[in-house]
């Protein structure tokens, strides 16, 4: 099994004792980049910097963060004029840009962003357009004029199987198999949403995978079908694994997850018919 | 070049406007949206093309108009701006600051002018702070729809505010079934005759004329064709083909002048190619029926060599909309 990466405040004592460890750090406005990539890089290694920024307008990009991996929670584009005075460098840089699918102007936000090259990802929220998500997929994948990658869609396409279940929130940074929060005291949180609400876990750093919370997220699944819920006669459940079960029956779920199925189906045969030429 | 209609609203009601169909067939408040300006771009982009127009309506109207601009040129393009000149201090003042980093070699504005003298006296102001502010983008634009037509106030314009030495010169062209203003075939001598009153004037400012489609060689002179072309090595054309104008709704058809006939929606072919190629098929049927707007038009070396293509398609075709349909049904 592959070791955890560990999200955590910008904290330099706290970086000091998870020695060698890979780390993603949730940086503030005012933490300087730099100064976060030269105290991780001393005895870890630094994953990505959580940046949240309001508009992408007010982000005052710099040349000397190209290299740093950035994962950058926004509200849009806002002024696209300012905005445009950031595009060749946001470009070059080495990042993503996560968007809210519950802020209206994100689905045309992000489609701008990749179609300008830009990396990007659209957060499914409670609140998603389903309709609007879609032509935003269908944009992603099937388009065939040059883009960046918009995820989820490009990671739930190239590891679609019909035969396992894909957890596509690791785009999110946020799958206790591969990422887990910690705060300044060391106290391990499962997921962002137990990390925001304070929910840590019995456990220490050490011997997480063998708690019962690890045991019993891990094993979630397990009992789902055993419920009489409209998601398990969905033949998405193997793309979403039922995240939506609360807001599936007035929204358009289950139709947008079927599309993507297809969506992957094409993607992936597109590059298996190509995969000769590599 | 493709034209984007951003809008089909216009600030000018101009007399021999050939749009007017098109826009009155058309929601008036419809809008390009950004999906479909990217949704172009992308299919401009994969055939190839790098050079885009946009216009309306008056393009400037466009909320986006600034924001779209600045897009295009970060995806590559270069672009041109078909407009009047007439917009809101805010937009003008919008416009500058974001064009003041562009190359003029990626951006261009096509202005196109009324005399002064027939225009209403607040347009006209705007039209020349316009100029003066985006001088070393524009070159003008003229329209000859009468033949009483006066061209000197484009050289004062170009000279005053230091525009690019170029005018583009169309002819009014009919819109089949409408009432719009534009020059009797039978008048086009006079039209030439009076053209080439303002050469001398042209040529003392080293101005180069470019003709917009529709205009036929025969009715120039050899004498006044030699001084068109001495400043143009490529030579002075006089063709008409298809533009091909993307409207908001995405709907694509040949030119304003055809708007009404075979309009598609582009949604229909798989590349920018593959409509340019339907609309040159479609003016390649319609030759056969008729050559071109005169009768010698048939059998012209001039037009067999592709020299000259018999002026504007909308003229002929204007002859067959009262008649009998015994012609294949694309004339109607």
């Amino acid at each position: 099994m592959t070791e955890h990466i560990y999200i955590i405040p910008f904290n330099t004592a706290l970086i000091d004792r998870l020695k060698g460890k890979a780390l993603v750090v949730n940086a503030d406005i005012n933490d300087d980049p730099l100064d976060i990539l030269r105290i991780v890089e001393r005895q870890n290694k630094l994953h990505c910097i959580i940046l949240s920024v309001g508009t992408l307008s007010e982000l005052s990009f710099k040349k000397e963060w190209l290299d740093i991996p950035f994962y950058i929670n926004s509200t849009g584009i806002g002024s696209f004029y300012e905005f445009s005075k950031r595009i060749s460098l946001l470009k070059k840089g080495n990042i993503r840009i996560y968007i809210d699918s519950s802020i209206p102007t994100s689905y045309t936000d992000i489609r701008i962003l990749s179609s300008l090259g830009i990396s990007t990802g659209i957060i499914i929220s409670d609140k998603t357009d389903w309709d609007s998500l879609n032509d935003l997929m269908v944009y992603s994948i099937y388009t065939e004029a040059a883009h960046a990658t918009v995820e989820p869609f490009e990671y739930i396409a190239r590891n679609y199987s019909p035969e396992k279940i894909i957890n596509y929130n690791r785009v999110y940074l946020d799958s206790h198999e591969r990422y887990l929060f910690l705060d300044e005291d060391m106290k391990v949180y499962l997921n962002s949403d137990d990390y925001m609400n304070g929910k840590s876990i019995l456990a220490d750093i050490d011997n997480v995978i063998s708690s019962s919370e690890y045991e019993s997220k891990t094993r979630k699944l397990d009992n789902f079908f055993l419920e009489n819920d409209t998601c398990v006669y969905c033949s998405s459940w193997k793309i979403c694994a039922g995240k939506y079960t609360d807001i599936k029956s007035e929204s358009g779920c289950q139709k947008f997850f079927a599309e993507m199925m297809d969506a992957a189906e094409f993607y992936q045969k597109k590059n298996k018919d190509n995969s000769w030429q590599y | 070049m493709p034209n984007v209609l951003l809008t089909q609203r216009c600030v000018r009601s101009c007399p021999y406007c050939f749009a007017r169909k098109q826009m009155e067939d058309s929601i008036p408040d419809d809008m390009l949206t950004w999906e479909n300006l990217i949704y172009i771009t992308d299919l401009l982009e994969t055939s190839g093309r790098s050079n885009i127009s946009l216009l309306g309506g008056e393009p400037t109207l466009h909320p986006n108009f600034v924001d779209f601009v600045l897009y295009l040129i970060n995806r590559n393009f270069n672009v041109n701006v078909f407009t009047s000149g007439i917009m809101s201090q805010k937009k003008l003042d919008d416009l500058k600051n974001a064009v003041q980093d562009i190359d003029p070699g990626r951006l261009s504005f096509l202005c196109n002018v009324n005399e002064p003298l027939k225009s209403p006296p607040d347009e006209v102001e705007k039209v020349k702070t316009f100029l003066e502010n985006f001088s070393v983008y524009t070159s003008l634009g003229f329209n000859i729809y009468e033949l009483d037509f006066n061209m000197k106030f484009l050289v004062h314009y170009i000279n005053q505010y230091g525009l690019r030495k170029t005018i583009r010169l169309g002819l009014a062209h009919p819109i089949p079934g409408m009432q719009n203003q534009c020059i009797d075939i039978n008048k086009f001598p006079e039209v030439v005759t009076r053209l080439f009153e303002f050469m001398p004037l042209f040529e003392r400012f080293n101005l180069q004329i470019g003709f917009d489609c529709g205009f036929h060689l025969c009715k120039f002179t050899n004498e006044q064709l030699g001084i068109l072309n001495k400043p143009l090595p490529a030579g002075v054309k006089f063709g008409c083909g298809p533009a091909v104008d993307i409207g908001p709704d995405m709907t694509v058809w040949s030119c304003f002048p055809l708007s009404s006939y075979q309009k598609k929606s582009i949604y229909d072919f798989d590349s920018f190619d593959d409509i340019v190629k339907f609309y040159e098929d479609f003016h390649s049927k319609v030759r056969i029926e008729v050559a071109g707007v005169y009768n010698e038009c048939d059998g012209c070396r001039y037009r067999e060599n592709h020299i000259c293509d018999g002026g504007c398609l909308a003229h002929s075709l204007n002859n067959f909309k009262d008649e009998y349909a015994i012609r294949i049904k694309d004339v109607y």
